[in-house]
């Protein structure tokens, strides 16, 4: 019998830990010693002016995909609505947090309104290595095949946190399952890859012991970076019904394993 | 605030224990070194192009090393998990950088029944990715080409996680099976690994 589990148990972590996926994030910037943006937190601030009414929503869903990564130690979130003109942001003449512009004329930026449904733009780096300025570009020009405003949801989302992912200092890469890569056609979800993970950790890497919150920091209400109405946490909302169903759980593990023990012997 | 929340989680756990220890079971004072694998943040990350979520993560193998020592009726036992990088099994297709994940665990062990063996207690983590720095390349950007930089220095995470699971002990032998919770107190960054080792047990 022994032999038989120890076989199925190997066999069984071969299956689970099979070889890991290739990859290779890059970085924006003049080389590879780019620091991102000095900062716990940051605020991305939409300018709502031609944008789509579900904007705000497809925004939090993008900067959760990043947010979502346990190793990452900033916190991104969406501020107030801006009124900074997409020339004085392309300029460098608005606030330092990046701002978001959804683009009527997309020509008049230099972009094709044809095949760019967003593009991150204007990043500047202090003399630190630190990032410091961004402008995210959507495409609301009416009639083009970019359009954001005719193009499914989800891809919609991909294509935020893909620029989003260039704002926060990352360059595309090489691995094509990856959020960074370039071509966002065959995507159907906004979900990231290890090299994402690997990428957007290198440049702001969580530390726990030494700043960010302990074990993820605390979010018993499930809140989002927005005003989007606040909901429960079904984890900790669930924990109290532990102590009626776990003893039901280990005497039912406790008899299977009496029973075997009994069959064996017999 | 954040200290009464860990306190909440592991007086919870601790009020779950079985019947402590068993001739059966984990043996006090004794040592286990062997090998094991864990799926790296499981029903998060893609593998494909469409962004369709993996249900097993990305692997990382590792030696493991873990004592028992006895605390009254139970357990704690500290375990380290640890792979050379020149072992590590995850690295860039273009060889620009090398990731690699350390973890040190301080479970206490009860036994629940027989051989069966449950353990629950705080894991930290040290996620560390090693850039080579092979300078500038250029990337399709969907219009032509846009240059790139690789990674040049090594960067580590430090994070804390909590453990559940079990072990099963045979003779001289201990393999177990744990959910590691990462960010356990964070509805949007709490996710999931899986964690089997089997170890040779010295007493």
């Amino acid at each position: 019998m022994k032999p038989v589990i120890s076989v199925f148990f190997i066999t069984a972590s071969s299956a689970m830990f099979s070889a890991a996926p290739a990859f290779g994030f890059t970085l924006i910037g003049a080389s590879g010693g780019l620091k991102g943006w000095d900062s716990k937190t940051l605020e991305f601030h939409i300018n709502p002016e031609n944008c789509p009414d579900d904007v705000n929503d497809m925004m939090d869903k993008a900067l959760d995909v990043w947010n979502q990564i346990p190793t990452l130690g900033i916190q991104l979130t969406r501020g107030s609505d801006s009124s900074t003109t997409i020339g004085d942001a392309l300029a460098g003449t608005s606030d330092a947090t990046p701002t978001v512009h959804c683009v009527a004329d997309m020509a008049a930026v230099g972009l094709n309104p044809e095949v760019i449904p967003g593009v991150a733009t204007g990043q500047q780096v202090s003399a630190g290595g630190h990032l410091n300025y961004g402008v995210l570009v959507l495409n609301a020009q009416v009639g083009a095949s970019a359009n954001i405003k005719t193009l499914n949801e989800n891809l919609v989302v991909d294509v935020m946190a893909h620029e989003i992912g260039h704002i926060l200092g990352l360059g595309h890469s090489t691995d094509t399952s990856a959020l960074m890569y370039y071509d966002a056609s065959k995507r159907k979800t906004a979900s990231v890859s290890q090299d994402d993970v690997d990428g957007i950790t290198y440049l702001y890497a969580r530390d726990e012991l030494g700043g960010n919150d302990l074990f993820g920091g605390c979010a018993m209400i499930r809140g989002r970076p927005s005003s989007r109405a606040a909901q429960p946490d079904a984890f900790f909302l669930l924990l109290p019904l532990l102590p009626f169903f776990l003893p039901v759980f280990l005497s039912i593990l406790a008899s299977l394993s009496q029973k075997r023990r009994r069959m064996s012997k017999a | 605030m954040q200290h009464s929340k860990i306190a909440l989680v592991m007086g919870l756990s601790c009020a779950f224990f079985g019947s402590g220890r068993s001739a059966l079971g984990a043996r006090p004072k004794s040592i286990e070194f062997g090998a094991g694998g864990t799926s790296y943040e499981m029903l998060r990350l893609t593998s494909s192009p469409s962004g369709k979520r993996n249900t097993l993560g990305t692997s990382f193998y590792h030696f493991h090393l873990q004592y028992h020592l006895p605390v009254g009726r139970r357990l704690i036992s500290p375990w380290l998990h640890y792979m050379p990088d020149s072992l590590s099994s995850v690295q860039s297709t273009s060889k620009s950088s090398q990731t690699s994940l350390m973890a040190a665990g301080l479970p206490m062990t009860t036994n629940l029944s027989g051989r069966f063996d449950f353990g629950t207690g705080p894991v930290l983590l040290q996620y560390s990715i090693k850039g080579t720095g092979n300078g500038a390349e250029a990337l399709n950007n969907g219009e032509g080409t846009a240059t790139f930089y690789q990674p040049e220095k090594t960067v580590s995470a430090t994070t804390f996680a909590w453990q559940v699971g079990s072990a099963w002990n045979w003779s001289s032998l201990r393999t177990g099976a744990d959910v590691l919770i990462h960010a356990p107190l964070s509805s949007t960054k709490r996710s999931f690994s899986l964690m089997l080792t089997a170890a040779w047990v010295k007493s």
